[in-house]
C-alpha cells in the first residue's frame, strides 16, 4: 500500500483569542491573550478562563433547534468563519456526501445544558427533565459529530473520540486510517469543548486550577486556566487537493497509554515519550529534524515537568518549544485540534510563538521554552496532547 | 472489504453470566432466565482502582478480562493489544452524581467522581490493570456505537500492516474491543437510552493463527434490515442496549455457524460475513 499524504486543506477555529484564523494569528503574533477573570455564569470560582465571547447570542437555524447547546453553538460559530462551509460544500461536490468522514473530539459535549436543568427550580421540585431535553442531540458525546453531519448534510463514516484532553489530536490518526483504507476520501476532523461546571469545579477539586492566568513552564506556575474552543480541519489527499493554498500535511502520529494512574501522568513521562517516538517513526523523521514543539503545556506543576522529561527522552537535542495555553486556556477535548491549527500557522508563517505569560522558566525544565516569539524558517512541527486516563497523542505536521 | 479474525469473546448481560453461559443458552442446553446482572462484579483491578471504579468500568473490565482469558493462542498478551473502548452514552450515572454535587453550596465535586466522568475512564482503568501502554481509544457513535466500534477495530488492525504504521514500535496484531453501556439513572429513563446492562468484549486480530472466526466487513450503501438473533430468547435483550446489536455475531460464534449479519451504521449498513475456522 502506498503512503497517503493528507493535506490540511482548509481549517478554521474559534477560541478565546478570537474568531477565525486571522484573529487567532494576530493574537499569536501580538501576544494578546484571550484569558480573563472568570465571568462564566455566576463566576464564583476565582480563576481565569478562556471564554469565547458571544456564544450566548448565537442561535441555530430552526431545523437544528434540537442540537442547541453551548457546545454546538460554538461549533456553529466556528463554521461561519474562514469560508469553511464553502470548502465543505465544494468537497461534497467533488467526493459525494457519503465519502466525507466526520471524526471529532470532545470531552464534555453539551452537558452544560443538563447541569443547568439540575440547578433549575423545576427539576428540584419534580425530579423530572423538561420535555424538550434532547439527550442525543445535546448531552451525548456523539452530539458534535451528529450536529456537523446534520448541518453539513454528510453521510460518510463518523464517530466521536472522547479520550479527555487528547481527543481532538487522536482524530487525525483516525481520519488517516479511514482515508488510507478507502472508507472515505476526505474527513472533517478537530474538536469542540465548551465551558461547564463539571470541568471548572472538577479540576478545582483536583487542585489543578490557577487563580491567575496560566504560566506554562514558569517556575511559579500553579495550575491551568480552563478554556473553550472549536477547531475544524478538512483533511484531503494531496493529489486531489482543490483550490487550497495550504501546504501543510499530517506527517506522523503516535498514540500510547501511560497505564499508570487515572488523573496523574507517569512520573517519568513514559507513555508520553512512547507517543512522541511513534510519531517520529511514522513520519520517518529524526528528532533533530523537528524545529518546534507545540507543548501540551497545561501549566500544572506536575504536567509540565513530566512533559519535559518525556521530551528529553526522545529529543536528546534541545528543541524550541512553547505552550499556547496562555492564549486560549486549556480547551480540553478541543486542545488537540486548536494546537494542530496553531502548528499549521507556525509552519505557514515561519513563526514560533512565545510561551505567553511565562516569565521565569522553571530550572527543572530542560527544553528551550521560548520567552519571545521567533520568526525563522521551519519545516517540521510536533504537537503534544495528553489526557486523563493516561491517554497520549503526538502529531507531526510538515510543509510540503 | 476488511478481513479480520476473532479470537475470543467475553459477555455479561441479564441472565448471561459469561461466555460459557451464553453458548449453552444459544445451543438450547439451558434457557435464558432473566436475572439482573449481579451487583458485585469482580475485576482484575488493583485495590486502589477497584475501590474507585464505577459500574460501567466494572462491566467493561469484567468482559475485557473474560475475552482475554478465553484466548487460546499461545503467547497472547492482553497488555500488547490495541485498546478500543466503545460506549454509546458514557457514564451518565457519574454525570448525575456530579450534577447533584453542583447544586450544593460550594459545588463540592469529588476528585474521584471527576476523573471517573471522562468517557475514557474504563479504558484508563483497563490500561492500568493490563499494564497496556499501547494506543487506546474511547469512542461513541450513539445508537450506531457497536457498528462504529467494530469498524474502528478492523480499521486499526489492518492499518497495522500498511507502510505507514509498520514503523510503529508497538505494531500490534491483536486488538481488544470492549463495548459497554450501563443503565442511566432515573431522570434519564424517559430518554429511552438503555433499559438493560450489557457489555461484550472481543479479541480481534489481523492474524489467522488460532482464531475462531473470520470476519469480512464492509460498508454497504443499501439500507438493510437489522439482523436479528435466531434464538427468540435473545431478541428482547438485543433491543435493550445499543451494544447488544452485537448479539447476532456472538450467537453465530457460539453456534459455530457461518452467517451474514447486517448492523445499521448511519445511512449505511455494516455487513459482516462470519465464517467459522474449524
Amino acid at each position: 500500500m502506498t503512503i497517503t499524504t493528507l493535506i490540511l486543506s482548509h481549517y478554521t477555529l474559534t477560541t478565546a483569542a478570537g474568531y477565525g484564523i486571522n484573529e487567532n494569528l494576530t493574537a499569536l503574533q501580538t501576544g494578546h491573550s484571550g484569558l480573563k477573570h472568570n465571568d462564566f455564569l455566576d463566576g464564583d470560582l476565582d480563576t481565569f478562563i478562556g471564554r469565547v465571547n458571544g456564544i450566548e447570542k448565537e442561535k441555530l437555524p430552526g431545523h437544528l433547534t434540537a442540537y442547541e447547546c453551548r457546545n454546538n453553538l460554538l461549533a456553529y460559530l466556528a463554521f461561519q468563519q474562514d469560508d469553511f462551509i464553502n470548502a465543505i460544500n465544494s468537497a461534497k461536490q467533488q467526493y459525494g456526501s457519503n465519502r466525507i468522514g466526520v471524526f471529532l473530539g470532545t470531552s464534555t459535549s453539551g452537558i452544560l445544558e443538563s447541569e443547568l436543568i439540575y440547578q433549575s427550580e423545576n427539576y428540584k421540585k419534580s425530579g423530572f427533565f423538561p420535555e424538550n431535553f434532547h439527550f442525543k442531540e445535546r448531552h451525548n458525546s456523539f452530539s458534535i459529530s451528529d450536529f456537523v453531519r446534520t448541518y453539513m448534510q454528510l453521510e460518510g463514516p463518523a464517530l466521536v473520540v472522547s479520550t479527555a484532553c487528547s481527543s481532538s489530536a487522536k482524530v487525525f490518526a483516525t481520519a488517516y486510517r479511514y482515508i488510507q483504507l478507502g472508507l472515505c476520501d476526505a474527513a472533517i476532523v478537530g474538536g469542540v469543548d465548551s465551558l461547564c461546571h463539571t470541568t471548572l469545579y472538577g479540576f478545582n477539586a483536583l487542585e489543578l486550577v490557577s487563580g491567575k492566568p496560566c504560566k506554562p513552564a514558569d517556575k511559579d506556575r500553579d495550575g491551568l486556566s480552563i478554556g473553550e474552543a472549536a477547531a475544524f480541519i478538512l483533511l484531503e489527499k494531496k493529489n486531489t487537493m482543490r483550490n487550497s493554498d495550504s501546504t501543510v500535511f499530517l506527517h506522523g502520529y503516535g498514540e500510547s497509554s501511560d497505564a499508570y494512574h487515572m488523573s496523574s501522568p507517569h512520573p517519568e513521562g513514559k507513555g508520553a515519550s512512547l507517543a512522541m517516538q511513534q510519531a517520529l517513526n511514522t513520519s520517518g523523521l529524526t528528532a533533530h529534524e523537528i524545529d518546534y514543539i507545540n507543548l501540551h503545556g497545561t501549566a500544572t506543576p506536575v504536567n509540565d515537568r513530566v512533559e519535559d522529561a518525556a521530551i528529553n527522552q526522545v529529543f536528546k537535542n534541545k528543541v524550541k518549544c512553547s505552550s499556547t495555553k496562555g492564549w486560549t486556556g486549556h480547551t480540553l477535548g478541543a486542545a488537540g485540534g486548536v494546537e494542530a491549527i496553531y502548528s499549521t500557522l507556525s509552519l505557514e508563517h515561519n513563526f514560533m510563538p512565545q510561551s505567553l505569560n511565562t516569565e521565569n522558566i522553571d530550572p527543572e525544565i530542560h527544553q528551550k521554552v521560548l520567552l519571545h516569539s521567533e520568526h525563522t524558517k521551519i519545516k517540521h512541527v510536533a504537537s503534544n496532547s495528553f489526557g486523563f486516563g493516561g491517554n497520549n497523542c503526538c502529531l507531526i505536521f510538515s510543509k510540503c | 472489504m476488511l478481513r479480520i479474525y476473532l479470537k475470543s469473546i467475553g459477555i455479561i448481560a441479564p441472565g448471561v453470566a459469561g461466555w460459557n453461559d451464553f453458548c449453552n443458552i444459544a445451543k438450547g442446553v439451558q434457557p435464558l432466565v432473566y436475572e439482573p446482572v449481579a451487583k458485585k462484579i469482580e475485576t482484575v483491578l488493583p485495590a486502589n482502582e477497584r475501590r474507585r471504579a464505577t459500574r460501567v468500568t466494572q462491566l467493561a473490565l469484567y468482559t475485557a478480562q473474560q475475552a482475554c482469558d478465553n484466548v487460546v493462542a499461545e503467547g497472547f498478551s492482553a497488555g500488547e493489544c490495541l485498546q478500543i473502548f466503545n460506549s454509546s452514552n458514557g457514564d451518565v450515572n457519574t454525570f448525575h452524581k456530579i450534577s447533584m454535587a453542583l447544586v450544593m453550596p460550594g459545588r463540592p465535586v469529588s476528585p474521584t467522581l471527576f476523573h471517573n466522568s471522562v468517557h475514557n475512564a474504563p479504558a484508563g482503568y483497563w490500561s492500568i490493570a493490563a499494564k497496556a501502554q499501547t494506543a487506546s481509544t474511547s469512542i461513541t457513535a450513539h445508537e450506531y456505537s457497536f457498528a462504529a466500534g467494530l469498524l474502528e477495530a478492523a480499521v486499526q488492525l489492518i492499518s497495522q500492516e500498511n507502510n505507514y504504521e509498520q514503523s510503529n514500535e508497538l505494531n500490534k496484531r491483536d486488538c481488544l474491543l470492549v463495548c459497554c453501556d450501563d443503565k442511566p439513572p432515573e431522570p434519564f429513563h424517559a430518554q429511552g437510552l438503555v433499559s438493560e446492562e450489557f457489555a461484550c468484549a472481543f479479541v480481534l486480530s489481523n492474524n489467522i493463527e488460532q482464531a475462531l472466526f473470520q470476519l469480512d466487513i464492509q460498508l454497504s450503501e443499501q439500507i438493510h434490515e437489522d439482523s436479528i438473533c435466531k434464538n427468540p430468547e435473545f431478541i428482547n435483550l438485543q433491543n435493550s442496549n445499543p451494544q447488544a446489536k452485537a448479539l447476532p455475531i456472538i450467537e453465530s460464534v457460539a453456534l459455530n455457524e457461518s452467517r451474514q449479519v447486517v448492523i445499521p451504521y448511519f445511512e449505511q449498513g455494516l455487513n459482516i460475513l462470519l465464517t467459522p475456522l474449524n
